[in-house]
């Protein structure tokens, strides 16, 4: 089961970025204490952002950018090339991912398959707007209208002259050879598909009038970073257009523009990314229960889960506006007949989703207590307070757990064992007794302790082996009886908020945090929390900051070797 | 449990002070009585079949027959009583030379059936008699069986005339539990759904009055890989008005026992008879365990309408049918009419209903009912 | 085949896919004595190949007590009794850690098959050895490699050219098959050869792709350089496929690919018995992908190095036995999960034997191929990399000689890679880096 894996490998993952953000954590928890005076404006940064970053599309940024270019018919066979996670985070990762050599052969399959049904006579009337003169031979006017407005779209900026030209006279000569317009066309498309442009965001900077001797991001490389931070997916043509006319890179431009996209319904798009990524989500698709101790556990249970919580979160801090802490503590969600059977609750809607309100004496409150957490962070048979503490520190609090010594020696645990504990709690005594264990269990297991009034599944239940269970605990200092009390202690807790903006900042920026930014980062949790702790607004601080925009060229080595140095890899 | 599940399924509607006067209303007086406050527990059927034992001397003649061969002449022109045949089937018959025996199944006389006539089976002593020769009012003349668990003067006449059909039964050579296996099937295959529901539970080891719910539903019947229900499903109730029936009853050490009441419910069959049909069972009683785990296991005993279970179980079957599984539909028709033991016709005297048993195995479920989803909340129940 | 291609000679002479009937029954005759080579020149193709279990053995259990020829098989190694004689067993090399902390599972076998104990998986970009390998062997086959997991679940992979270029293992039997022998596939043993004129299409299409790309990488910095150099040297390696497609491949007997796609049964959720099934269907496929020259390099996983297989039922799964498993005294280990390792030697015993089966010159594919078995951790129970559990199978075109337990006494686990490198003709004297460096290959099976 791949869930356990990746949590370790993830944990690996982790482990050198923790060395060096300890401190940036530590540093960050003072500080947003210190700063509570310094109100605004932004402390302002200049030309700290890097190098132009390269970051390749995910898989779901690939699917969505098809979608609305081409349209929801089009259909695209997998299988993608994996995204990786770095530093907790997929986004991070999609800066340091390249592409092998099977992965080439994937993109270039998908480009071939995409662009001969783009071309294909069920689609063309429809997407290529026009009509060559004779069928069999090259026609340069049109391909060059289909090629120019789909190279622009595609890659996300207009084409040079010169690279259009080429890209239509290999249309025409593939036609030639082919003696099929659509063939040609269909090739010249196809390799827009698998160019790296389109492979990649990739960052172009320009001299800046504004500060002489330095350099900006240009116009389109702005709308990406926009439209894949807002909508997980590519410019739309207005924000191009807004790009070619200069809007992007005045105060005012940007922000009408940043505003137009978070009233936008397909904000829900962007904020589901950003969580899908923060929560792991890519692994539910590979979880598993065995199916003979948790006989509710399906595929589409899993599918389910994952939206409910999804929609949980949009719902929350989209449709209500709602303070990002209250996901901790909420009983509001969306329920299918589907997971009513787990969740054990009514559902009334025979089709679809219908929203839902968990009474107090459900034991529900908060998304660590949804399934898609809850069953996500476990083995196939039974639950792990071990695992899911581990999975509130690292992906909640974006706190590091170190992995277990190399060479523990679990002999005193199975010892243990062997005095057949009742509860999963006896079992971690253990754990907690031993001094080699203590120091990281301590900090896991009392949370997931919390948790073991759900099974390996995430059904409630009550006691275990017979043995009435036992979920109270301490978080950091706050006292609790029960999951309840822990979700207040995880609302209360600073490091859920400002985990929250550190990672929603390195999700737009798909890089890790330089030191040059942490000011910036201060103020902006302080002005997350004067304002509620809003989501959109947060979004709005990063989308219309000159941190979010901010790029260093030339020294560009220097520059990246500086951010590794600084610790923020 | 169910306090809180209305609570919180009301609460999603975010219409509490509707809600709240919902749930008055879901009890709130439905009849002259009052109605009994309390929790509910909402089941799926995920079984529900008649209870037989198969003894070995269930049929000391042997099991029903099925001439082997062609299809059987009709017997009524043979013997030149043609006026007895329905007049519009006359020319059909003439010009086929058949007709269909399980359509039309007084148009032949048939040996008499093989019927049972064991000593034991499951069922009700439903007449309060133990002996053949005490008829109680509005009962027919029947010999009595000896309940599986010792009970004397049970009555399950229809026993006498399943049991002693091949495809009826667990132990026979041929078409071993094939009925069964049709009907099991069914319902996993979501073609029939059966809830039931036990509402005013005050205490669920005993309680002087609660009322008990019978309802189809169109929504399918869930099971796991292992073919076992899958409890806590959310059901819509069907709002054919046929299908709704409730009966008093109580609590006693766990087990719910209600007074006699009529139930028709949806009944489907499967691929071979493939019509719907109602199952309408008169002076129906449950005798229902309530288990620890939520599942609920008994019996519900009961008359069944004459009419009702030769369309439940013979009428539609096509031609081929009656001989691979064995039995005769006119002999079996006029069985079931000489066996009947309840409910007389006031002008015939002869009885119109047969007694049964059938065999409950339920797991819980949360019952939407469609009224009330409609107006905007639901009532909901399970545990 | 031809090491150079002129593509504008092949592009001028081909542009219509010009029909080139070359019919050349593969006679017994044109091979030489030892089966190992066509007699017209061209030998037979030398394989590489790994296969990774996860989670170790009891080394009490499968180390055999005796040194050198005819070596005795203990309990978990029982099952390669029919394959001994073309089986190498490799016992006592030690991964050394030089300070590294060990995170369980992960650094012994990246010290393994890298040479260099990883300080931080994530930031290891050192090739691994079958990368190395493919590097100078794979460049005339029409997949410069094949990853392959049994699990289901094709993040299951541990061959990687750095720590951003890992290599996905491919987890569909239907997708491998069509992968394999779907229509790209020029079949060697077709009468008649005909190159698909897309084929030129798509290197034209190619070529404009990778043309004139300063503007696009000059102003990054030196790492997002590196990447894209990385998606061109990816992008260059598709078009030497695609060229090599334009030439008739020299016929191979051994090639007979069944028509049909297996079922696509993908495993789930690491069920041990899926999981063998898979295995035997991947393994066979992947057989049929050597016998027709698809690839020379293969590295076939059948569990993860967290091992999560799985048996119905069981609470957690192999990898969790290992830590929550009672010690059984008596017997003096865990016969759970013994239970996972035993099965685990059962599938590597399936494999030799799927290779072997194929008949190829006057021996087995096997024969032409040098598989070097290998998990993570010896006792896993205790992540130890001090003696991980490693074999080899084959005796690649001649150059290895099977039937050997060759115990290491403790030297780096390096020796084995150097040796590996060596058989499959990498110039290389010395592999590995600190402590592990050495320039001593295992001669015990050097021919």
């Amino acid at each position: 089961m791949t869930v356990a894996t990746s949590m370790i490998i993830l944990r690996y993952a982790l482990r050198s970025w923790w060395k060096c953000s300890l401190s940036i954590f530590a540093a960050m928890l003072v500080s947003s204490c210190a700063v509570q005076e310094t109100a605004s404006p932004p402390p302002s940064l200049t030309g700290e952002g890097g190098p132009p970053s390269v970051r390749r599309l995910t898989e779901v940024q690939y699917r969505q950018s098809i979608a609305d270019i081409f349209g929801a018919e089009i259909k695209i066979p997998g299988p993608f090339e994996p995204d990786i996670r770095r530093n907790g985070l997929l986004a991070v990762g999609t800066s340091e991912v390249a592409v092998t050599r099977a992965g080439f052969e994937r993109y270039d399959a998908l480009a071939r398959n995409i662009a001969a049904q783009v071309t294909d006579k069920e689609n063309r009337a429809r997407l290529l707007g026009c009509v060559p003169e004779n069928s069999t031979t090259a026609d340069a006017a049109c391909t060059t209208q289909v090629l120019k407005h789909y190279g622009r779209l595609l890659h996300r900026r207009p084409l040079d002259p010169e690279r259009l030209a080429a890209y239509v006279q290999t249309a025409a000569a593939e036609t030639r050879r082919l003696g099929d317009y659509y063939a040609g066309l269909s090739f010249a498309l196809a390799g827009m598909l698998v160019a790296p442009e389109f492979l990649f965001r990739i960052d172009f900077a320009e001299p800046d009038p504004a500060n002489p001797g330095r350099e900006r991001l240009d116009g389109y490389s702005k709308a990406s970073r926009l439209s894949f931070l807002l909508w997980n997916t590519t410019p739309d043509d207005a924000l191009l257009a807004a790009a070619g006319r200069g809007e992007l890179d005045s105060k005012s431009g940007l922000a009408a523009h940043v505003d137009r996209m978070l009233t936008s319904p397909r904000l829900t798009d962007g904020v589901r990314a950003f969580f899908s990524d923060m929560l792991e989500f890519e692994d539910i698709e590979t979880v598993s229960k065995d199916g003979t101790i948790f006989p509710r556990f399906s595929r589409s249970v899993m599918n389910d889960a994952e939206e409910q919580t999804l929609r949980t979160i949009t719902d929350h801090l989209i449709s209500r506006n709602g303070d990002y802490r209250d996901l901790f503590t909420t009983r509001h969600t969306f329920m299918t007949r589907n997971l009513g059977i787990v969740y054990r609750v009514p559902v009334a809607a025979e089709e679809g989703w219908e929203p839902y309100e968990f009474s107090e004496d459900d034991g529900r409150a908060g998304l660590m207590t949804q399934i898609s957490f809850l069953a996500l962070h476990g083995p196939p048979g039974r639950s792990s307070p071990t695992l899911r503490g581990m999975a509130v520190r690292e992906l909640l609090m974006c706190q590091h757990v170190p992995s277990p010594p190399g060479n523990v020696d679990f002999s005193e645990f199975e010892a243990s064992s062997e005095a057949s504990p009742v509860t999963v709690r006896d079992r971690l005594t253990a754990h907690r007794e031993n001094p080699v264990c203590a120091g990281c269990h301590k900090i896991m297991d009392p949370i997931g302790l919390a948790l073991e009034n759900f099974d390996g599944l995430g059904q409630y239940r009550e006691t275990e082996n017979g043995s009435k269970i036992d979920t109270s605990g301490e978080l950091d200092g706050y006292t609790y009886q029960d999951v309840t009390g822990l979700g207040e202690a995880l609302r209360e807790s600073p490091a859920t908020v400002s985990c929250l903006v550190n990672n929603a900042y390195r999700y737009a920026a798909g890089r890790s945090v330089s030191n040059a930014e942490k000011q910036w980062l201060n103020w902006l949790e302080d002005n997350f929390a004067q304002n509620g702790y809003r989501l959109p607004n947060l979004l709005r601080e990063i989308a219309t900051s000159d941190t979010f925009f901010a790029v260093s060229t030339g020294g560009g080595d220097t520059n990246h070797a500086a951010l590794s140095e600084t610790g923020a890899d | 449990m169910t306090t809180s599940i209305l609570k919180s399924a009301c609460g999603s509607f975010r219409v509490y002070s509707l809600c709240a006067a919902a749930a008055v209303l879901m009890c709130a007086p439905m009849d002259v009585r009052a109605e009994p406050s309390g929790k509910t527990k909402g089941f799926v059927l995920s079984h529900f079949w008649y209870a037989m034992p198969f003894e070995p001397d269930d049929c000391p003649e042997g099991l029903a027959v099925a001439l082997p061969g062609g299809i059987n002449p009709p017997k009524l022109y043979d013997a030149g009583r043609e006026g007895d045949v329905p007049p519009h089937l006359r020319t059909r018959q003439r010009a086929v030379g058949e007709i269909d025996q399980c359509k039309f199944p007084q148009a032949f006389e048939d040996p008499i059936m093989r019927t049972g006539k064991g000593r034991v089976a499951y069922g009700l002593n439903l007449d309060g008699t133990t002996s053949a020769d005490d008829v109680a009012p509005n009962t027919c003349k029947h010999e009595n069986y000896t309940g599986v668990d010792g009970t004397p003067g049970v009555d399950n006449q229809l026993y006498r005339v399943l049991g002693c059909i091949n495809a009826y039964r667990a132990d026979a050579k041929f078409q071993q539990h094939v009925i069964r296996d049709f009907i099991a099937s069914a319902r996993q295959d979501g073609q029939v759904t059966t809830l039931m529901e036990v509402t005013g539970i005050d205490d669920a080891m005993n309680d002087d009055e609660v009322e008990v719910g019978f309802y189809s539903s169109t929504n399918p019947t869930l099971y796991d890989a292992e073919r076992k229900g899958v409890p806590y499903a959310s059901l819509t109730v069907s709002d054919n008005p046929r299908w709704q029936n409730k009966v008093r009853g109580k609590i006693v050490d766990g087990v719910v026992v209600t007074e006699p009441g009529d139930i028709r419910l949806d009944h489907y069959q499967g691929q071979a008879l493939p019509k719907h049909v109602d199952m309408y069972m008169r002076g129906a009683r449950l005798r229902l365990e309530l288990h620890e785990d939520g599942t609920a296991t008994g019996e519900l005993a009961g008359y069944n309408d004459l009419e009702s279970v030769y369309n439940m179980e013979f009428a539609q079957a096509p031609p081929v049918l009656p001989k691979s599984w064995g039995y005769k539909c006119p002999a079996v028709y006029e069985a079931i009419h000489r066996l009947a033991d309840g409910y007389p016709d006031p002008e015939t005297g002869k009885c119109t209903a047969i007694s049964t048993a059938y065999r409950i195995e339920a797991v819980p479920a949360f019952l939407i009912h469609q009224k009330d989803r409609l107006s905007g909340t639901e009532t909901a129940s399970a545990e | 085949m031809a090491a150079t291609f002129d593509r504008r000679t092949a592009l001028r002479g081909m542009l219509s896919g010009t029909a080139v009937t070359v019919a050349l029954p593969l006679l017994d005759c044109f091979l030489n004595t030892n089966g190992t080579a066509l007699a017209a020149g061209g030998p037979l193709p030398v394989r590489f190949g790994t296969w990774f279990w996860g989670c170790g053995v009891n080394p009490q259990r499968w180390v055999p007590g005796k040194v050198g020829a005819d070596y005795d098989l203990v309990e978990e190694l029982k099952y390669i009794a029919p394959f001994k004689d073309q089986i190498n067993v490799l016992s006592g090399f030690d991964v050394r850690l030089d300070g590294v902390t060990n995170e369980p599972h992960i650094t012994g076998n990246f010290a393994l098959i890298t040479g260099t104990t990883p300080r931080d998986v994530n930031t290891h970009d050192v090739p691994t050895l079958d990368m190395v390998i493919a590097d100078a062997v794979g460049n005339d086959t029409r997949f410069r490699s094949l990853e392959v997991t049994a699990t289901g679940n094709p993040k299951d992979t541990y061959s990687r050219r750095s720590s951003s270029l890992v290599n996905p293992s491919e987890a569909s039997p239907a997708a491998f098959y069509t992968r394999l022998f779907g229509p790209e596939f020029q079949d060697p043993n077709a009468a008649e050869f005909r190159p698909d004129p897309q084929i030129m299409t798509r290197l034209s299409v190619l070529s404009l792709v990778k043309d004139d790309r300063q503007k696009l990488v000059r102003q990054l910095g030196a790492r997002d350089r590196e990447r894209m150099d990385e998606y061109f040297t990816s992008l260059r390696q598709t078009e030497q496929q695609l060229e090599m497609r334009l030439t008739q491949p020299p016929p191979l007997e051994a090639c007979k690919i069944v028509s049909d796609a297996p079922e696509d049964r993908i495993p789930e959720g690491y069920l041990v018995s899926a999981v063998i099934d898979n295995h035997k269907v991947m393994s066979e496929l992947l057989a049929m992908a050597l016998a027709c020259n698809q690839t020379k390099v293969f590295n076939m996983v059948f569990s993860n190095a967290f091992s999560n297989l799985h048996k119905e039922g069981m609470i957690g799964f192999h990898h969790g036995l290992t830590h929550n498993e009672a010690y059984d005294e008596k017997l003096g280990y865990q016969p759970e999960s013994a239970w996972f390792v035993e099965r685990s030697m059962e599938a590597w015993a399936t494999f030799v034997e799927t290779l072997a089966n194929v008949r190829e010159g006057d021996g087995s594919l096997l024969d032409n191929t040098l598989v070097f078995a290998h998990s993570d951790s010896s006792l896993a129970r205790t992540h130890s990399v001090l003696g991980i559990p490693m074999m080899t199978a084959g005796k690649a075109g001649g150059r290895v000689k099977t039937g050997y337990h060759v115990k290491g006494g403790g030297d780096s686990i390096t020796r084995v890679g150097l040796t590996m490198q060596q058989v499959m003709g990498v110039p290389t004297e010395t592999w590995g880096t600190g402590s592990m460096e050495t320039s001593l290959p295992v001669s015990e099976i050097l021919v």
